[in-house]
């Protein structure tokens, strides 16, 4: 009988799996100013970390134990610490102003001493000074070469800003020129020694964006070319790096020296996420599907996100359980759901409610 | 058979008992997965009869009766979502909650703008234009997926500070943790084909629209603004497609502030930015018997809640800015009579319906309703409040069988004075047979706490005793035209502030080349205050174009030049100068008037002017 148990026990402990049970689910919830920690396990979010304004893009530093989320409505960055599941730090990512953009000064930030704060979201909260959603709007966020450094774009004025992990500030700044009329700031990413940053127009837009490349230590400009009018994010891939064009179907493959290669997805690619075998998972947000996309033969299969018959729309970002096998996505419609897709079967098994209009998603360690 | 009776009675007694403690007629009975449906028409509040209505997702369809009114019933369980359809109006869609009682959907109808041809193999811009700015969409060639050369495009606009109730499903992220929305601007977009077909665009191609910031919300917004833009699925009965819009000049007229944004498919569509402050308000729902549980509340800007057995419900709501709320409860094969009783009648369609629109929950009683900053705590929202708390009240009942029409004139520095008719709506909406409308109970309040019930001083007209409109202050009125204890329409309206000229005097001299005509407004500073102004310099003596001015807008100056090509300064001379200001329902380039009393049987108007003591004055070279 005794031994009967232990089977049990043991057939138990193997079918719910190790790698389920060794991680968290960090989840950027645009509405609510916070980050959700999702336990795959109980299929239920288990807190909310209040982090700042908009929080958007998430990235997991070497050591997996600090998550870097961009704060698109407080200027700033905020450091989670994944054991404690709280805010350690947080960063701006371009200095207060002393004045509006039609030159009038922006006195309380001077009567609350505004400059010394180290997010916009300090005064700028719900319930706080208005508006809620304020500064440079930073948006893209990569890793130096060392990971001691942020690299983070801005919506506003194409600024890119390097920002010291260790000294806690931005140590330096460019705004990067216009290319023709695209001039914002879309996204950042790292390739080897080079950043690559995807400049687009205004939205809506029609008109061409740009893949600028640039020298990691000089940050010069190195090469550039031309991209869809609304390029959303960057995957570094080889020596190259892989766009989503948002307005279009297509995902282009950037590789200095080489004209892009273009790859047929569904409409509305967003998000980008390496599955292993020289494959990407494309996020087609306005198709509600993803796409496997094979990047050597060009060869795509496309999978519609549905559950039981119940479509989950809007899929943004996506990252990959510690196993490899299945795939976290974002659906960000108004109804905010985290769908767990089995890469394998290439069907969507579980959807756990989050927050509506949630972004991105990182996994880190228990 | 005597213990029998015995017992029939005095399980009688027990129901009378138990009637009478939830305060009588409140425990109608109601079928379960029913729905009972009012459809209406968002511009005259009119019941609209002959209106097709189809459960999405199944084969069930039916139509309004002659009071607009219609039923669906086994329904399963869940969300159910209804696509409504009339000729003349743009879709209506409705969502309800298939549960163990039957529940109330309300969907008020908006009419269709003006159809206009396209043929879909070129480049175009179509727009729709109110008192707003232009509507408008423009298209890519070959973006559709039809290659009929004659389609025809018909974009409705909606101006949610007037006509929020015609915005379909429910404005929430919702999700774990739900957030309302705010909406800002909407419309919606049809293309129909040849064959009458509903025509959108390919995939993976766009447009691109346009749509003004209301006049009551231009302040809140500045060129470069980002904002929230949201698609309706009818499929999912959610608001979806979430992309950024950016603030910007309309390209159709380059001086209106609009939303510009990129729309994938063609639906109701409009900015609604995520709601940063909230605030939790305790609310009581009451009909003429006492609370009453099982009431649906919303909240627009805010969520949705369901009372207690006690009535109450908690609901979180935008902080500081207008809110809606309408509550609903339905009754089936039962209604209640004059006495309160609950009389059997199988098939019966009863919907109590209140509303409460509150500019800033210090009420129509002066009181500070109940409220706690933040959303509501997920899990309290059935817990029975203590005794202490204030609630909002909201009174339910029968929405009104007549048709009412009320015009308000708020006097800045005297009186508000009400006239309400009773009549048949026609086709256009205006009353025919109209005849005054005695027996309403009408209350005015601002946003201070400060409210007046009005009294019949003769017929059909109202006015309040010892009640000063303030300059530059938002009044709100709400007008239970049947005197049945619920609010059958609400409206609110800015007194016009004090206007004052800035930089001409009666007997100056100016030069005409040089001078700008300058006034101020004490109501400026208001957040959502927006007044339009009236100027007009006429040469005395004179009646050439060389001899007039003429202004309409909502700037504080202009520089008066005659209605020459190009134009010129006046000519010189004495000229009298006149400046109005009006506010509320006369708005736009035409100082058009729009309905801003609404509600479900009503329409209405109400508005404030001023008119500035002309004054003379000499113009130079």
């Amino acid at each position: 009988m005794r031994g009967a148990i232990w089977l049990a026990l043991v057939l138990l402990v193997s079918c719910s799996g190790p790698p389920q049970r060794s991680h968290y689910v960090l989840v950027s919830q645009a509405g609510s100013s916070t980050v959700a920690v999702v336990d795959p396990v109980q299929g239920r979010t288990i807190k909310r970390i209040t982090v700042g304004g908009l929080p958007h893009r998430m990235v997991l530093n070497r050591d997996k134990n600090k998550v870097y989320v961009v704060l698109v409505g407080s200027q700033a960055v905020a450091e989670v610490d994944v054991q404690r599941l709280l805010v350690s730090r947080t960063f701006l990512t371009a200095p207060v102003p002393e004045r509006r953009s039609d030159g009038s000064l922006i006195q309380p930030h001077f009567e609350q001493n505004a400059f010394t704060k180290t997010s916009c979201f300090t005064c700028h909260n719900p319930g706080g000074a208005r508006p809620f959603i304020v500064g440079e709007r930073p948006v893209g966020i990569a890793f130096s070469s060392d990971h001691s450094r942020l690299f983070v774009s801005h919506i506003r004025q194409g600024r890119l800003s390097e920002i010291d992990l260790g000294r806690a500030e931005v140590v330096r700044a460019v705004n990067l020129p216009p290319s023709g009329s695209a001039s914002e700031a879309a996204d950042v990413a790292r390739v080897g020694s080079r950043l690559v940053v995807a400049l687009r127009p205004r939205q809506p837009s029609t008109e061409a964006s740009a893949v600028r490349w640039l020298d990691e230590a000089t940050l010069d400009p190195l090469f550039e070319a031309p991209t869809g009018s609304d390029p959303a994010f960057m995957l570094p891939w080889g020596e190259g790096a892989l766009v989503s064009n948002f307005e279009s179907d297509t995902l282009s493959l950037h590789v200095p020296g080489s004209s892009p290669k273009s790859y047929t997805v569904t409409p509305g690619p967003l998000g980008l996420l390496a599955v292993g075998s020289g494959k990407i998972l494309s996020l087609n947000y306005y198709s509600n599907a993803v796409s496997l996309v094979d990047l050597a033969s060009g060869q795509a299969e496309h999978h519609r996100l549905e559950l039981g018959g119940r479509v989950f729309v809007n899929p943004t970002h996506a990252a990959l359980s510690p196993d490899g096998r299945r795939a976290y996505i974002v659906s960000s419609g108004t109804e905010g759901h985290l769908v767990v897709f089995d890469l394998e079967r290439r069907q969507a098994i579980q959807a756990i409610p989050i927050d509506g209009l949630s972004f991105d998603v990182v996994v880190v360690p228990r | 058979m005597k213990k029998t009776l015995g017992m029939a009675f005095l399980l009688g007694l027990l129901a009378a008992c138990g009637s009478g403690d939830s305060g009588g007629g409140n425990n109608g009975s109601s079928a379960p997965n029913t729905v009972v449906g009012l459809v209406t028409d968002i511009g005259s509040g009119a019941r609209l009869a002959g209106v097709t209505v189809r459960v999405v997702g199944s084969s069930q369809t039916t139509t309004t009766d002659s009071r607009g009114e219609f039923i669906l019933q086994n329904l399963p369980p869940g969300l159910v979502k209804v696509d409504v359809e009339k000729a003349g109006y743009a879709p209506g869609h409705g969502l309800a909650e298939s549960t163990s009682s039957a529940q109330a959907m309300l969907i008020a109808l908006k009419k269709e703008g003006a159809e206009q041809s396209y043929n879909p193999t070129q480049a175009r811009t179509l727009f729709q234009r109110t008192e707003a700015g232009p509507y408008a969409v423009i298209f890519q060639p070959n973006s559709l997926n039809s290659t009929d050369p004659n389609l025809r495009v018909v974009v409705t606009p909606l101006d949610p500070t007037k006509e929020d109730s015609a915005l379909p499903g429910d404005l929430i992220a919702g999700g774990a943790s739900p957030t309302p929305l705010g909406a800002v601007t909407f419309a919606e977009f049809s293309i129909l084909d040849s064959q009458n077909r509903r025509v959108n665009l390919k995939p993976g191609s766009s447009a691109i629209v346009e749509l003004p910031i209301p006049p009551e919300l231009c302040s809140r917004y500045n060129i470069g603004d980002k904002i929230h833009c949201y698609a309706y699925n009818p499929q999912t009965g959610r608001w979806e497609d979430f992309v950024e819009g950016t603030v910007e000049r309309s390209s159709v007229d380059g001086t209106t502030p609009v939303l510009r944004a990129s729309i994938r498919h063609f639906s109701w569509y409009g900015g609604a930015p995520a709601v940063q402050d909230q605030e939790c308000v305790d609310v009581e729902v009451r009909n003429r018997f006492g609370p009453l549980a099982g009431a649906v509340v919303t909240a627009r800007p805010g969520l949705r809640a369901v009372t207690n057995r006690l009535g109450h419900a908690e609901i979180t709501i935008e902080k500081g800015v207008p809110v809606n709320f309408t509550a609903t409860k339905t009754y089936t094969d039962t209604f209640v009579d004059n006495n309160g009783n609950l009389i059997p009648k199988p098939g019966a369609k009863v919907i109590d319906i209140g509303r409460v629109y509150e500019d800033d929950l210090i009420g129509l009683d002066g009181k500070n309703y109940t409220r706690t900053p933040g959303p509501c705590p997920g899990a309290s929202g059935q817990s029975v409040r203590p005794a202490a708390t204030n609630p909002l009240p909201i009174r339910v009942a029968p929405a009104p069988e007549g048709f009412f029409r009320a015009i308000a004139l708020l006097q800045p520095g005297g009186l508000v004075m009400v006239q309400l008719e009773k009549g048949i709506p026609n086709a256009d909406g205006d009353l025919e047979d109209a005849e005054p409308a005695s027996g309403a109970k009408i209350t005015i309040s601002d946003n201070a706490g400060k409210e007046a019930t009005l009294s019949e001083l003769a017929p059909g007209t109202y006015f309040a005793n010892n009640f000063n409109v303030e300059p530059g202050k938002r009044y709100t009125l709400n007008i239970d035209a049947d005197g049945n204890g619920s609010i059958d329409g609400s409206g609110s309206a800015f007194a016009v502030g004090t206007v004052a000229w800035s930089n001409l005097s009666h007997g100056g001299t100016y030069s005409a080349a040089s001078l700008t005509a300058a006034w101020s407004d004490s109501g400026s500073a208001q957040p959502g205050y927006s007044a339009l102004y009236q100027v007009s310099f006429q040469r005395i003596g004179g009646s050439g174009v060389s001899d007039m001015a003429f202004y309409l807008g909502s700037e504080r100056s202009f520089q008066p030049r005659a209605q020459t090509d190009p134009p010129t300064p006046l000519v010189p001379g004495t000229y009298t100068v006149m400046l109005s200001a009006f506010s509320g329902a006369l708005s736009g380039g035409y100082l058009d008037i729009t309905d801003n009393i609404t509600g479900i049987g009503m329409q209405g108007q109400i508005y404030s002017l001023q008119e500035v003591d002309p004054i003379t004055i000499t113009l130079t070279p």
